[in-house]
Parts: C-alpha cells; structure tokens; sequence
C-alpha cells in the first residue's frame, strides 16, 4: 500500500470523525429549536463553523493526495474526475475492504446529517410560520361592527388592531 | 321605559354569565390531561341596548344597557399546526410501519450468530473442502450430507420466516383499510352532528375536538390532505380524492389481486379505481409487502437455485464411490411435469410456454481467445413490456467480453463460463411477476456466436429463436437434454433438500472426477475412489462468481442481502427520531395554544366567581330598592 493510500486513509478518517461531530451538533440544534435556546443555538452555529473549517482542510489535503495518486499511478483521469472506486480497484483485498468500509461510513454519516439538517430546517419553518400567524393576528387590522374610531366619535364600522389600539 | 325590574333583570344575566364562564371554567380544568381536549374561551358581550331609535321611544337620555351576554364560547385551536400533524403523522406512520417489519426481517437472518446461513454456507464449503481430502472416509461423507441438510433445513426456515411475514403485511393490509373505513365513517357522522348543531348556533367544540382527534389517527394510517375552506362541509381527501365531503364517505375496500397471488388490493369501495397512496402505515405496509419482502423472498431463492443448480452441475460430472456418475446432490423439482418444460403459465389448463431455466453449450471454449465472428444478440426484456434488446458482437470480441456485455444489458440472463469452459445461459428473477422467474425468455443470434460457436442454438435467425412463449421450444436448443435444465417450481428455498439417493447412500456423492477412455470426448470413467478433485471444484464454488450478473460470490451475495436490510433498517430508524423531533415541536406549539393552563384557569374561576357574586349583590339591592316602594304605597 503506497504512502499516499495510507495518508488518504488517515484524511478519510479523521473526515469521517468530524462528520460525526457535525451530526451531534446539529442533533442538539434540533433540541434547542425545540426549547427555543437562541444563544444554545448560536453557539452550536460557531462550533459547527469551526468543525466545517476543519474539514475544509482534510478536504484540501484529500485532493492533493489524490493528485499524488494519480501521479503516481499514471491514472488516465483528471484528479478531480478519480473515484474511491477506481482507488480501490487498484488496491489489495485487504486495503481495498478497509478503505470501501471508511467510504460507506462517509456516505452513511453525510445521508445522516442530511435528513437532519432537512428536518431541523422543517423545525424552524414550524416555529417560524407559528409565531408569524400568531403576531399577525395580535398585530394585524381588523373590523368591528361598532366602536371609537381613533378621534373618539363612534362609528358603525371600525378598522383597527385587534389588541392594541393605535391612538389614545 | 325601563322599570325597576330592568336592575333586577340586570342582574340574572350577569349571574348567568358568570354562572355560564364557570362552567366552562370547570370543563376546562376537568378536560386539563386530555391530550384531545382544546381550551375553551367565552365571550361575555354586553346585551342589545334599549331603546332603538323610534317615534314612540321613551323620553330618556341615553342608549340604555340591559347587562350581558355569552356570545359565545370559543374553541382555542390553530389549523395551521393541525395542518402540519396531519402531514407529519402520516410520515410518521410510514416509516414506523416499515421499520416494525425491517426489524422482524434482520430477526429472520439472526445475523451474526452461528446458527445463521452465513455460517451455515461456511460450514458446507469447509465440509467439502475435507471431502476432498479424505474422498474415502465415510465420515467425511457423512459430513456433507449433515450439513447441506443443516444448510437446507435453514433455507426452508427462512423462506418460511420471509413468506409468514409477507402474510402478515398482507393481513394488516386489509386490516388498516377497515380501520381507515372505521375512522373515515366516525369523521362523517360527527360532519353530521356538527352541521346540525351549527346550523342551530351553537358552537359544538367538543364535537370538533373529536373530529380532529379522528382526523389526525387517520393521517397515521394513509396520506390525507383536509379541506376546511367550506365551513359546512369537511373535506378529507386521499390522494387529492374525496375520502369524505361532509355528510357524504366514499370508503376503500381492499380486494384480492389474481395478478398479485391473491394479495389484497387497495380501490375505491364505488368505482374499484386505485387509490393514489403516498404515506402513511398502509403504503408503508404495502411497500414492505410488494417491494422488501418481495426482494427478500426473491434473493433467497435466487441464493437456493443457484446454489442448487451449481452444485449439480458439478456434482453430475462427477462419480461417486461406487462409480456412478450423472446423479444431482440437491433434489430439483421441475415446475412442469414435462420434461420438456413446457408449462401452463396462465392456469387455463394448457401449457403455454416453455420454461428453461438455464442451458450449457456443447463447445469448450477459450474466454480471453477472440471469438472470430460478429453478429448480433437479440433478448427481450424480462420486465411487463418485454421489449427486444440487442447486443452487437464482432470477431474481435473475446468470449468473455460478450459475456460481460450480456451481463452488464442485465436483461434476465446471467451468461458465464461453467467449469468445463462452456457458455450456460441461466435465467434470473423476473421484474414483472415472480410467476416468470428463473426462465428463460427469449434468444436469438443473427451471427453464429450462439449456434457454431458455443453450441447453445441449433440454427440462426428468427427461426432459429428461442422463445418462451411457445410450447416445445426446448427443441431449437443444440445440447441434449442432460446440458438443459427446465426451470424450477415456484420459491425454490421453500423445497431445497438434498437428494433421496444422497440421502440413503451418501456414497453417492460424486467426491472423484473422471477420465475420457476411449476418446469418446467425455469422463466416462471413474478416477477411482480415493480422488476427491470434483469434491474440491464443488468447495472451490464458493470463490465463484455465481450470483447476480456474475459478479458476486454465494457469500457475498449473502452478505449484500443482509446489509442491505439493516442499512433500510437504520434508514427507518434514522427517519423516525425525525420525525419524533418534528412531532415533539408542533405538541408543545399546540399545547401552547390549546392546552389548559391550570393556573390560568384557577384566575378565570376567582374571577368569574366575584362577577357572579357581585352580580348577586346587585340583585339584593334591587330588591331592597322594590320594597321600599312597596312600603311607600302601604
């Protein structure tokens, strides 16, 4: 197994470490939305900054070890374009066995935080539309059959807030 | 005019007021842990004043009040959340009936344990691995036959586990129909009552509260959408059809599918059109039933037949003990009595097609040799449409390379090379009905690459063709009978046994291979009892590329179908905390608006309780207020 399979392994892994960081953050995220923790849920937004800055790195170092891959095995491919698959393929059963498992955690941990993400999304949607109905109603102008319109004389018909009045 | 008895009057609805908000105060606090129960409010509005502008009205100053009122008592509810419950229990209910049933199915694999197949396979590998070590020991012998029996009986087992539970999802298939019927009839009667009570004045909450507990329970069981836009009629729709319009149900029925082995079927009770399902338990159930059970069941007869039909084909080029040859390991039952396989496919009492499930080429071939002729092949698709597919060849192509091009068309037939270097076709699960699986459906070459070449079809062209739908079709094949095998009867997992005559004389199995004496182009002859090379080509099958599309090993096939079912099954897991988190949410924003808050509730009573007692209070005064009066006159 070249030096750079071996690296790539290690890059793979730690990645995978910090998905799985990112997939406990946003787990909490969904908790705080829940309890409506505005500064919970700003310090998990800053921790997952810093975990995403993180893997931008590794992600940075996976392709420059790509590239050397590529180099090295005169793979008739651009870096960009080169699969796990085609690494793999290439690989003793052993290597190629341990390096597809670490792929399939990758894959399995990033479908994971996807459906998460989509359902932490639908959890502030909710919060989000509740309380817009809800101020909307408070705030919003309604009609009455009669009352005081704001210069004090009654009227047959008046326009105005449903629970706060506009002049008095 | 208003007298001294208007005070009096005053006074009674002040007390009936208050007495009227108590009440519903004390409904309130009783209805406090009852999650289908929304807060209740009333409206206390001051009576129509007297006088009304007219010539004949009393000469008072003023618009005189005559006290209040309850104008009405009002349900704390917002359908916007209601809305997105109905919506999300009906996820809810779908994944929660598949992972119920995924979780049954990993039981069934009991994965990993030694009892398991995997180990099950293991051990039959290794048992004809010391066979073909000790091909004279009767142990060995004893060996292999108690574990392809132990690997058997396993097989049955869980093809019997798999089919219990497709029974299972069927039954609680027609089940969730009558229960949604159950539900659907509760929510038309309470429309009913609702309307009439409406159309009275009234406000009938508590009706409303149990409609939409109704509502949201049916949500659980399929995809509903509600329609509240028309404010005397409800509308709940399946599928963007009315399941109910006011007073008015159109029920579901669940009927038996001949097309679907008599499974039931989901329809409108009236027109017996399809439903559209999208969510909830019933498509969930569905889904288990007609796709992942289906696959399951499906995999582990392909696993049973191949391994079957491999291990026979070994085994019959082989020579037992006592030197006979030609006999089959594992028993294989034929779908038709024929021997020709011709078979009755529609159930009208004639045979109808010609069932084959795979057949070998009498030529020995070079796979990596150019195959010097071109060509083309021409399949048709084993899905409902059974289109033509081609697949051009030419005379540089190697044998093996068409053999990858037919198994990449993946169009129902596996093509390989068996263990004496000869093309076999084998026919895989059908896509449309498993009534056609493992048959072959259609073969044709323009070229000679199936006829000269390998040695499967007699001659070229169409009328060289070999195709299913016609009975004694077997005949445009070239080998003779023995190279041909008729497909097997239905869900070969559920009859996979070893062979009777293996059973009684386990020297019968063909541990040593044979010689060509005489030059006759065939082992004709025994290598003698203390060989055991064909008991190492059959424990060699389990490096052999024999499953789907020839790319995969037994066990790897095995494995695939294991992990397959519990990735679906950390899927579902996965889906359901999710929508746990989402339900979690839209209860506490429910609760926050309709639910009872004691403390809250126990102001409004001390409240309500001074107003009446005030307006008491005022009705004494009155009354002192009417006797003086009264004294004055006396």
């Amino acid at each position: 197994m070249s030096m750079a399979v071996r690296e790539l392994e290690r890059v793979l892994k730690n990645e995978v470490a910090i998905y799985h960081q990112l997939y406990d953050c946003e787990e909490e995220k969904g908790r705080a939305i829940i309890a409506r923790d505005g500064a919970l849920i700003e310090r998990l937004s800053r921790e997952q900054e810093e975990l995403m800055r993180r893997l931008g790195a590794l992600e940075r170092e996976r392709l420059a070890l790509i590239d050397e891959y590529v180099r090295e095995n005169r793979i008739n491919e651009l870096p960009g374009n080169v699969t796990l698959r085609q690494i793999v393929a290439q690989m003793d059963e052993d290597s190629s066995h341990r390096l597809l498992a670490i792929g399939m955690a990758l894959r399995s941990v990033l479908t994971k935080i996807q459906s998460l993400q989509e359902t932490n999304r639908t959890l502030l949607d909710d919060n989000i539309r509740f309380f817009s109905i809800l101020l909307s109603t408070l705030k919003d102008t309604v009609s009455v059959k009669t009352g005081y319109s704001g210069s004090g004389v009654e009227e047959s018909r008046v326009s105005q807030s449903l629970i706060f009045n506009r002049r008095f | 005019m208003n007298s001294t008895f208007m005070g009096l009057e005053i006074g009674k609805r002040g007390i009936q007021s208050h007495q009227q908000a108590l009440h519903v105060t004390g409904h309130n606090i009783s209805n406090a842990e009852n999650k289908e129960y929304s807060r209740q409010r009333v409206v206390i509005t001051s009576a129509e004043p007297i006088y009304a502008p007219a010539l004949n009205r009393a000469n008072t100053p003023g618009s005189m009040g005559q006290g209040s009122v309850v104008s009405v008592v009002e349900r704390m509810r917002d359908h916007f959340i209601d809305d997105r419950i109905v919506t999300e229990k009906d996820v809810m209910g779908y994944w929660k009936s598949k992972n119920d049933f995924i979780r049954q199915i990993e039981g069934v694999y009991n994965e990993p344990s030694d009892l398991s197949l995997r180990s099950r396979l293991d051990q039959l590998w290794q048992s004809w691995q010391e066979l073909s070590k000790f091909p004279q020991e009767r142990s060995a012998r004893e060996v292999v036959k108690e574990k392809a029996v132990n690997l058997s009986n396993d097989m049955r087992h869980v093809y019997r586990q798999l089919y219990d539970l497709q029974l299972d999802a069927n039954r609680k298939i027609q089940y969730t129909v009558n229960q949604i019927n159950m539900y659907a009839r509760d929510i038309r009667d309470l429309n009913e009552r609702i309307l009439k009570t409406e159309a009275v004045g009234d406000k009938p909450n508590d009706l409303m509260d149990r409609r939409d507990a109704l509502i949201e329970k049916l949500s659980t069981l399929v995809d509903i959408s509600v329609g509240r836009s028309d404010k005397d009629e409800l509308m709940v729709y399946i599928g963007g059809e009315n399941l109910i319009q006011g007073e008015v149900l159109r029920p579901l029925e669940a009927v038996m599918d001949p097309d679907n082995k008599g499974y039931f079927k989901v329809v409108w009770a009236t027109t017996k059109t399809d439903p559209t399902l999208r969510g909830g338990e019933l498509t969930g159930l569905l889904e288990v039933r007609d796709k992942i059970l289906r696959d399951n069941i499906n995999d582990i007869n392909a696993l049973a037949i191949n391994m079957m039909d491999l291990t026979n084909e070994v085994h019959r080029d082989g020579f037992g003990k006592t030197g006979k040859t030609n006999e089959n390991f594992f028993k294989h039952i034929m779908i038709s009595d024929s021997v020709e396989g011709n078979h009755d496919l529609n159930n009208d009492g004639v045979a109808d097609v010609t069932a084959i499930f795979k057949v070998s080429g009498t030529n020995k071939l070079d796979g990596s040799a150019a195959i010097g002729v071109s060509g083309t092949l021409v399949f048709i698709t084993n899905d409902q449409y059974e289109q033509r597919a081609e697949i051009d060849y030419n005379a540089n192509d190697t044998t093996l390379g068409v053999i990858k091009k037919i198994n990449d068309a993946r169009l129902g037939v596996v093509a390989y090379l068996n263990h004496n270097n000869q093309l076999a076709l084998k026919a895989t699960i059908a896509k449309d009905t498993d009534r056609k699986n493992f048959m072959i459906r259609y073969l044709e070459d323009s070229g000679q690459f199936l006829v000269g070449l390998t040695g499967i079809l007699k001659n070229a062209g169409p009328q060289g063709s070999f195709d299913y739908r016609r009975v004694d079709d077997i005949r445009k094949f070239l080998p003779d009978r023995e190279h041909i095998t008729v497909a097997p009867q239905y869900n070969p997992a559920s009859w996979m046994a070893v062979d009777d005559s293996i059973m009684y004389d386990v020297d019968k199995i063909a541990a040593a291979q044979g010689k060509d004496v005489g030059g006759t182009g065939d082992f004709n002859t025994t290598n003698g009892p203390g060989d055991g090379t064909n008991a190492l080509r059959i424990a060699n099958l389990r490096h052999k590329h024999a499953m789907v599309d020839a790319k995969t090993t037994f066990n790897e096939f095995y494995n695939a179908l294991v992990s397959r079912i519990g990735t679906q099954g950390e899927e579902a897991g996965d889906r359901i905390k999710n929508q746990e988190t989402l339900l979690t949410n839209l209860m506490n924003l429910r609760e926050s608006v309709s639910g009872v808050n004691l403390d809250e509730e126990m102001a409004q009573m001390v409240a309500f309780q001074h107003g009446y007692n005030a307006a008491a209070r005022m009705i004494s005064t009155f009354d002192r207020m009417l006797e003086t009066i009264i004294k004055m006159g006396a």
